[in-house]
């Protein structure tokens, strides 16, 4: 099995971000296949970088896509695709 | 003269569809940090300030009317400036795919010291490089099997295609032989011009 980048890890969390609209810690946990400390330090990464941003609901933590988060995505589908069409893989 | 217009209109276009490419290859350095983008994104600028220079100096010449001698030497050395900045585009563009592929084999920047300003050099120079760059892209499309990389890979072969018959060009001075040459570097632009779309399309 291949080993994903850090910027892989980091689209793949802001995917399921994206998917879920308001992602639990747990959510976030399992889909993106990351032990807790890591998945903490990326948040707080993505966080600190403006691309996601913590909200509490009925008394939990949950994390929301930004906008600026938003327009990363779109940018990276782009550039994936690109990548794609040449044989690279990012 | 009508070679000369073909050309003008070729290099023209091909600027205009290689610029987006070199874009989007810089755009994708940026964001990953990969430097197989650098190079593609060095290749594809290369490429397209090759024809731009060539096209432009073409359309002073034939604005100026006539052939002058200062027109002619303009055109000349743009001529010159593009087969070089051709051969050194695709260069780069191999080199990045050789870095990206890690396969062991015969460096290709080794080649760059052959690369001189006679055009049958550079036409053998760069049928060579471009074999390489599509051993590459269709290895990437045997993998991904996605119509993309079919597009990118169809891009390549008929540049390849052009350049083959662009060198029988070289060597009889067939005018059948610099129009099908043409026809095919249109052709393969044509599909990087797909490429561009679709990667624009997506997000």
């Amino acid at each position: 099995m291949k080993r994903r980048s850090k910027l892989r890890i980091l689209v793949d969390i802001l995917r399921i971000v994206e998917g879920e609209g308001a992602a639990k810690v747990t959510h976030i946990l399992y889909g993106a296949n990351l032990s807790y400390d890591r998945l903490v330090k990326y948040l707080a990464e993505l966080e600190g970088k403006g691309l996601i941003a913590r909200r509490e609901r009925e008394g939990s933590a949950v994390y929301v896509l930004t906008e600026k988060g938003r327009k990363f995505l779109r940018e990276f589908r782009k550039v994936e695709k690109f990548a794609e069409a040449f044989g690279i893989e990012i | 003269m009508v070679h000369l217009g073909l050309t003008l209109v070729t290099d023209l276009a091909g600027a205009a569809i290689l610029f987006p490419l070199s874009l989007y290859s810089l755009k994708a350095f940026r964001l990953t940090g990969m430097r197989v983008f650098a190079y593609l994104f060095t290749g594809f600028s290369l490429l397209a300030s090759g024809v731009a220079c060539r096209g432009l100096a073409l359309l002073l010449a034939l604005a100026l009317g006539g052939p002058r001698a200062a027109a002619s030497a303009m055109v000349a050395a743009a001529t010159t400036i593009s087969l070089v900045s051709e051969t050194l585009a695709l260069a780069l563009i191999a080199l990045g795919y050789h870095r990206q592929s890690r396969v062991a084999g015969t460096s290709v920047a080794v080649l760059l010291k052959g690369v001189y300003s006679v055009r049958l050099v550079a036409e053998l120079l760069d049928i060579f490089l471009l074999i390489y760059i599509l051993i590459h892209s269709a290895s990437a499309y045997e993998e991904s099997r996605s119509r993309l990389s079919l597009m990118v890979l169809a891009g390549f072969a008929l540049l390849l295609a052009s350049h083959v018959v662009g060198l029988a060009y070289v060597l009889t001075l067939s005018a059948l032989a610099a129009l099908l040459s043409k026809a095919l570097y249109i052709a393969g632009l044509l599909s990087f011009l797909a490429v561009v779309v679709e990667v624009s399309r997506a997000g």
